[in-house]
């Protein structure tokens, strides 16, 4: 019971970590990014190379990868999106560039797998790094890595929302994502804006690529199993919403790992090669019903509160005039 | 497409036989001085210059909007672009900043070029400027609007001009309404004290009260420091009301520039493109 507990929140909360680059990318560039992933990729081998070759702390990894995969996300934008999106290119053609860089990442990151095996005699492939993990309380107890990844999600949480509002460079961030051509005329340069959300985006992932390795296991075809849930949380959360994905994220993850395993109870385990259909079923089920996903919702319901609130008030008000 | 085609040819024609740019400027005894190099523009012919577009052809991809036009402002003067809608007069003040792709030509501000200058660094020349539509960020409250320009700690002290305001201070700005909005981009605009204003339409959709403050606003602007400010008007009156030169576009050429006073005079030009009808 305690494994599923931590592979559904450990999974649930690297998803909602992936979700929010996703998001943030898309929110910026307004084009999907399916080679997102392939930014978390990396990072799991950042991670291996760390601490099986080098011979570091895996947690070493984290700020590593943190740079590594935040440079690669700034060249896809700066070398690829930027220079499409400067010649007008469409959206498809902007769609399929991010899948043709997401295949040559693909074969990039199998070339490191190989070489990391081929040099170091290190396993590079299904590999997890769960046993170098510090357990808090001795075997059974707390692993790290569960802490770690619960406070890199919630800290994103908190850091993102004192960035974009509580700062002046975060509201200069929301306006270029608003207007950009505004944001220029007011003396914003957008392009150092914009190049730090991919780079963020990117090193986001990368670190959840890192955490993914030390529970889960690492691999260069998690690159293609992982998108679909992604986007899935992106999706239920509302795409361009940063805090919807968060939301996705974690209800994406949950579900697949709780969902997944109470069939296995019901059904058996033949079951278990059809995992990616949940975040499929949540995908669909969201485009359908709500389309505008969970942040629709929920700001809904705000703005309903807030209506009825600024009512009561002025009835109060009234009231007091009257009396 | 039809549309404009059927505008294109009408403006066009009448200013191939009579108003070639140039001769009419002539005509009208246009008071820029014939310089011939930008260096010239800085200092001695007219140290008031503050704009000074040569020849300019500009558009956006392949559609070319300017065909060649020349225009200059002055420090201290309100001048004003008037002509009817799709004239090209934003993209005029668009391609000051960068904004529509710029064929050939030149543009010099206050001795500087800027032809080529991204966007971002154009409000460094000390020039701003307020877009047609879409001139404030919906998203973000009034005080992260102006927080955008002066940074959080200032963004209340940059209401000061503006009290009109301050109730509304941490409401979105999509809740605005249009003069309220345009007030609030007028305050952003103004942060930096910039030496140089363009304006584009300011007044556009507003109720005359409104209209009334925005012009005195900028009047007041315009004789407390000095500045040169360009204003682009569809409310033709109100313009050459308000401004010490003028200019008239028709097609994307300029077919009238000086005088508000002689424009008005000129019963041709006031009836063809200001659908004025002579008295
Ligand atoms: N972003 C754009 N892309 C392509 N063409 C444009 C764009 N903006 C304007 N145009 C074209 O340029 C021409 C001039 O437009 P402009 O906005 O400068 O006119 P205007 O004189 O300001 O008109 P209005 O009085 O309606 O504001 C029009 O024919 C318009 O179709
Ligand atoms: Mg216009």
């Amino acid at each position: 019971m305690t494994i599923i507990l931590f592979d559904g929140l450990i999974y649930a909360s690297v998803l909602a970590v992936l979700c929010v680059g996703l998001s943030l990318t898309y929110k910026i560039t307004s084009v999907p990014n399916f080679a997102h992933t392939s930014f978390a990729i990396l990072g799991m081998y950042m991670a291996l190379i760390m601490s099986k070759v080098i011979g570091l702390s895996v947690y070493v990894a984290l700020p590593v990868a943190f740079a590594a995969s935040g440079a690669l996300a700034l060249f896809m934008y700066y070398g690829i999106i930027r220079i499409l999106q400067k010649k007008k290119s469409s959206l498809i053609s902007l769609i399929i560039a991010t899948l043709a860089f997401d295949m040559f990442m693909i074969g990039v990151l199998n070339i490191i797998a190989d070489g990391v095996r081929n040099t170091y005699r290190v396993n590079s492939r299904d590999f997890t790094l769960r046993s170098l993990d510090t357990v808090i309380g001795g075997d059974g107890g707390l692993p790290l890595v569960f802490i770690v990844t619960i406070v890199l999600l919630a800290g994103l949480a908190l850091g993102l929302y004192f960035l974009l509002y509580r700062t002046s460079f975060g509201m200069s961030m929301r306006g270029a994502i608003e207007n950009e051509s505004l944001a220029q005329t007011l003396g914003i340069n957008t392009r150092t804006i914009f190049c730090f959300a991919w780079f963020l985006s990117g090193g986001l992932a990368g670190m959840a690529g890192v955490l993914m390795a030390m529970w889960f296991q690492g691999d260069p075809s998690l690159a293609a199993i992982m998108l679909p849930s992604i986007f899935a949380g992106s999706i239920v959360g509302g795409f361009s919403s940063i805090y919807g994905a968060i939301l996705g994220g974690l209800l994406v993850g949950l579900s697949e790992v709780v969902g997944t395993s109470v069939l296995i109870d019901l059904l058996g385990y033949w079951v278990i090669p059809y995992r990616p259909v949940i975040p499929f079923i949540a995908m669909i089920a969201t485009l359908l019903v709500l389309p505008g996903g969970l942040i629709q919702l929920i700001t809904k319901y705000q703005k309903r509160r807030k209506t009825m609130m600024r009512k009561s008030k002025e009835e109060e008000e009234g009231d007091s005039v009257g009396t | 497409m039809a549309s404009r085609n059927a505008l294109g040819s009408s403006g066009e024609k009448p200013g191939a036989e009579r108003h070639g740019g140039a001769p009419l400027d002539t005509a009208h005894g246009k008071t820029d001085a014939p310089a011939t190099s930008p260096a010239a523009q800085g200092g001695n012919s007219n140290s008031n210059r503050a704009i000074e577009i040569k020849d300019l052809v500009c558009g956006y991809g392949k559609n070319q909007v300017l065909h060649g036009v020349d225009f200059s402002a002055d420090l201290s003067k309100i001048t004003a672009i008037v002509g009817s809608n799709g004239s090209g007069k934003s993209t005029m003040l668009k391609a000051l900043f960068g904004l529509c792709d710029v064929k050939s030509g030149s543009i010099h501000a206050l001795g500087r070029d800027i032809t080529h200058v991204p966007t971002h660094s154009i409000l460094g020349y000390g020039i701003s400027y307020m877009a047609q539509r879409k001139n404030v960020f919906q998203d973000l409250t009034l005080r992260e609007n102006l927080a955008v320009v002066t940074g959080l700690r200032n963004a209340e002290q940059a209401m000061d001009h503006f009290p009109e305001l301050l109730p509304f201070l941490d409401r979105p700005a999509v809740t605005l309404s249009g003069g309220q909005r345009q007030l609030l981009a007028m305050a952003m605009v103004l942060v930096h004290k910039p030496r140089i204003m363009l304006f584009d339409e300011p007044t556009a959709a507003l109720s005359p009260k409104n209209a009334d403050i925005i012009i005195g606003k900028i009047k007041d602007l315009n004789a407390q420091h000095e500045n040169c400010i360009v204003l682009v008007e569809q409310n033709v009156k109100h313009a050459l009301r308000n401004c010490d030169k003028v200019y008239l576009l028709a097609s994307g050429n300029v077919v009238y520039s000086g005088d508000p006073a002689t424009l008005l005079d000129d019963k041709d030009l006031a009836s063809k493109y200001l659908g004025m009808t002579p008295q």
